[in-house]
């Protein structure tokens, strides 16, 4: 096996959905050995999400898309959480572990007798990770939720958006992939690189509504100091002009384009032939263009809607302006670019043979991510894990008798 | 589960004694702020007109100047500043030195601005195999369109964002909130703290490699997989494209509801409760595809109940109920909210621009120990040139000397 930047690390992942699966697929990228502990009372629900092959078994646990990604790397085994034995079972399990990751309401993991304070008696060196939808205390502790909800009560949802229409924010469970997911890496490594200073673990909580409320931008500070919020400005710019998402010609085309400086501008004056744009009335400074922002977008839509889009964003990006092509789902798999980045992986998945991953958002030289194996099917590494942590194979088959382990 | 402190004020942050060189516009600096909260030494290299985050409206009390960005404070309070022309040979050499005390070096650009300043620093990496740069471009250090570029708006349409974002009947929409350069940041700062674990079990530095547009197709997940696995192409939708959730409108604004199906017993009761469920109490709703198809009418009548009742009432009983309600907030929400108060999350930080404290966005997460903590406000431009360069044994008579040739400010 390859040596990667966490080899030697386990963590025990009592974590379902997105913000906390997608962390550690990343050190799982990386390295580390990360076991996922599921159960089939309550599955994680994202083993029946979308997408799934076209016809497939809709029951199938081992072959949703949205669950296989966010776990390339680790390794699976099933535990019944809720029967009197698998809390022992956990524990013993929990022992050979350097962190613990959970992200249900919070607490579950304390009447299961895993909360942290249960566990470091035994433990002391253990890393325990919460991340809680809202949080572990307060008023609204008690609130269950995914991304969704999340983008919602952070702020970050009144931060996009087109004025006069009901609020949308980002999509999806948006602060999942990349705002939570990464205040949550951050958190565990910083708690590890204190372990090994110290020698102690500690408990760390990642309230995900205070993770995502972190990066709204400065709207925070506007209201605080100046008692105002941060108006909904559609697809424009606060300080640039222009800017805007123009349609091309051809079907469904659609063009970012985004002047920064005036050299840009007139740039972008002349690629559009109209080199008397730039020192125009209208348009020649960057006040002019805020002011007549709606007649410059229908100027330049004009030239834009006569030029395919791929043919627009070359002219644009030769002649030194930022400009991209809106891309879908299919253009970013087939993206040269991001093929040479090595971005996307293929993983060969024992339901589904050689299937798609995303790879890692950002690239080490030295020590690059890499997929150790696909994601594990239901319960599929009972019996190497539970060997590795000093089960028997008798104590192992009464465990699966007795419905501990389930599968 | 009790364990919720910040870290106290007397242990310092896990990356103190970590020295961090930040030369970065917009993206970067929320990478910066993230590791000198954790206690690591940022040092900001701006030029002598300031960084341009410190022209971006809006300013403290709306009088605009170069300590008075909001942005600014928001992204750079904890770091110290120092004023320095790196356009010049002199700047380059005072440069080179200060990335010779540094571990890290963190910055932002296109690739050839980069380049001209050095980056990826290969002699520093070799005079220093511990060093550890990270870059966050519009593409990225490697690939074909490494040298195109490219703004938040453009990253967010080459990385696919954009396809899903907005409503079906207008244009894709952007994403607001200087978006690129937090998550870019986000991803930078994870790199970093990754590979200083690294340093610290006996690897070498690394070059860590931050693409914006790949920042954004990492968070297109899961509609990316549509593609390979269903050949389907993923676009905007409507609400009742997913049956579960709306936003709907309360007596004191929106809130956002999603539905479990296997919940709709507990929600039924809970609009009895105040007359409104209509016939939502029927066991038929219970079942998923009969749910779906009555979507429509499950909608008319959850909306009309939510129009009598405020945002909290909602979230507050809706959630007992096992329905997913969440009130949608803007900055004065948030600031208000009964939970953020009672976390106490906010921070209040000195800001001597004004002469007062500002509340502050509090901790992304809370470490019970060496953790996040915000201390000192932003820094003026250059208030650490001296400071820093006395620190690398410059003299006093060669700092003179580099301020009257406009290198240093």
């Amino acid at each position: 096996m390859t040596e990667g930047l966490f080899s030697g690390l386990r963590v025990m992942e009592f974590a379902w959905y997105g913000a906390g699966p997608i962390g550690l697929k990343w050190m799982a990228d990386l390295g580390a050995d990360v076991i996922r502990v599921e159960n089939l009372t309550r599955p994680d629900g994202l083993r029946f999400g979308q997408p799934r092959p076209l016809d497939s078994d809709p029951t199938d646990p081992n072959i949703s898309g949205y669950y296989n990604n966010f776990n390339s790397s680790k390794r699976g085994i099933t535990l019944e959480m809720g029967h009197p034995d698998g809390q022992s079972v956990a524990r013993r399990l929990i022992a050979s572990a350097d962190m613990v990751v959970e992200n249900f309401r919070p607490g579950l993991m304390e009447r299961w007798g895993l909360d942290y304070e249960s566990l470091a008696k035994e433990h002391p060196g253990l890393i325990y990770v919460s991340m809680p939808a809202v949080a572990s205390t307060g008023p609204r502790s008690y609130y269950a939720g995914f991304g969704t909800g999340i983008k919602m009560i952070s702020g970050l949802t009144m931060l996009t958006g087109f004025p006069g229409r009901h609020p949308i924010g980002p999509p999806q469970a948006f602060p999942d992939y990349c705002i939570n997911c990464g205040h949550g890496a951050t958190a565990m490594t910083a708690a590890l690189l204190y372990r090994k200073a110290t020698g102690k673990g500690q408990y760390v909580e990642v309230a995900q509504s205070e993770s995502t409320a972190a990066v709204t931008d400065s709207a925070i500070l506007q209201y605080t100091v100046n008692g105002t919020v941060p108006k909904q400005l559609g697809n424009r710019h606060p300080i640039y002009a222009p800017q805007g998402i123009y349609r091309a010609a051809g079907d469904e085309q659609w063009l970012a384009v985004c002047a920064t400086n005036q050299h840009e501008w007139e740039a972008l004056a002349r690629a559009a032939g109209h080199p008397e744009w730039v020192d125009s009335a209208e348009f020649g400074t960057l006040p002019a263009r805020r002011r007549n922002h709606d007649l410059l977008d229908e100027a330049f839509g004009a030239w834009l809607a006569t030029v395919p889009g791929r043919e627009a964003e070359r002219i644009l990006v030769e002649a030194g302006v930022p400009a991209a092509i809106m891309q879908v789902n299919r253009d970013l798999i087939e993206d040269p670019h991001l093929i040479a980045r090595n971005y996307y992986w293929t993983l060969d998945h024992p339901a589904l043979g050689p299937t798609v991953y995303d790879g890692a958002p950002f690239l080490l030289s030295e020590t690059p991510a890499f997929g150790q194996r696909p994601s594990p099917c239901l319960g599929e590494h009972n019996f190497e894990v539970y060997e590795e942590a000093g089960f028997t194979a008798e104590e192992i088959g009464e465990l699966m008798g007795s419905g501990v382990i389930s599968g | 589960m009790t364990a919720t402190a910040t870290a106290p004020a007397t242990e310092p942050g896990v990356l103190t004694g970590v020295r961090v060189l930040e030369l970065t516009h917009e993206a970067g600096q929320y990478a910066g702020k993230l590791l000198a909260n954790l206690g690591a030494d940022v040092i900001k290299i701006e030029p002598l007109a300031g960084d341009e985050v410190r022209h971006r409206p809006p300013f403290a009390l709306e009088q605009p100047g170069v300590e008075r960005s909001l942005l600014w404070w928001q992204l750079n309070s904890g770091k110290r500043s120092v004023a320095l022309d790196v356009h010049t040979a002199d700047g380059r050499a005072v440069l080179a030195r200060l990335i010779a005390t540094a571990n890290v070096v963190l910055c932002s650009g296109s690739p050839r601005d980069l380049e001209a300043l050095g980056a990826p620093f290969a002699e520093a990496r070799a005079a220093n195999p511990d060093l550890i740069v990270a870059t966050i471009t519009p593409y990225g250090w490697i690939g074909p369109k490494r040298d195109c570029p490219g703004t938040d708006v453009t990253a967010q349409a080459a990385g696919g964002i954009m396809s899903i974002a907005g409503f079906p009947d207008e244009p894709p929409m952007y994403i607001g909130g200087s978006l690129t350069a937090h998550e870019t940041s986000i991803h930078a700062a994870v790199g970093v703290i990754m590979s200083i674990w690294g340093l610290r079990n006996g690897m070498t530095g690394q070059h860590v490699d931050v693409s914006m547009q790949q920042t954004h197709a990492a968070t297109l997940q899961p509609d990316v997989l549509f593609w390979p696995y269903k050949k389907e192409v993923r676009r905007q939708k409507d609400w009742f494209a997913n049956p579960f959730t709306w936003p709907l409108q309360a007596l004191d604004g929106y809130v956002s509801i999603t539905i479990l199906p296997q919940r709709m017993a507990d929600i039924g009761k809970w609009l009895d409760r105040h007359g409104m469920a209509d016939d939502l109490t029927d066991p038929r709703y219970l079942d998923v595809p009969t749910y779906q198809a009555s979507t429509p009418h499950v909608f008319e009548v959850v909306k009309a109940f939510a129009a009598t009742q405020t945002m909290d009432q909602l979230a507050d009983e809706g959630q007992h109920a096992g329905a997913l309600v969440f009130p949608v907030l803007d900055a004065s929400g948030v600031v208000h909210d009964k939970q953020f108060v009672a976390r106490d999350w906010f921070v209040d930080v000195e800001q001597r621009a004004i002469g007062a404290k500002a509340k502050h966005p509090g901790a992304p997460f809370r470490l019970a120990h060496a953790g996040w903590r915000l201390d000192t406000g932003a820094p003026f431009l250059g208030e650490h040139t001296r400071e820093v360069l006395t620190e690398l044994d410059l003299g006093l008579n060669e700092q003179i000397a580099l301020a009257g040739a406009g290198v240093i400010a």
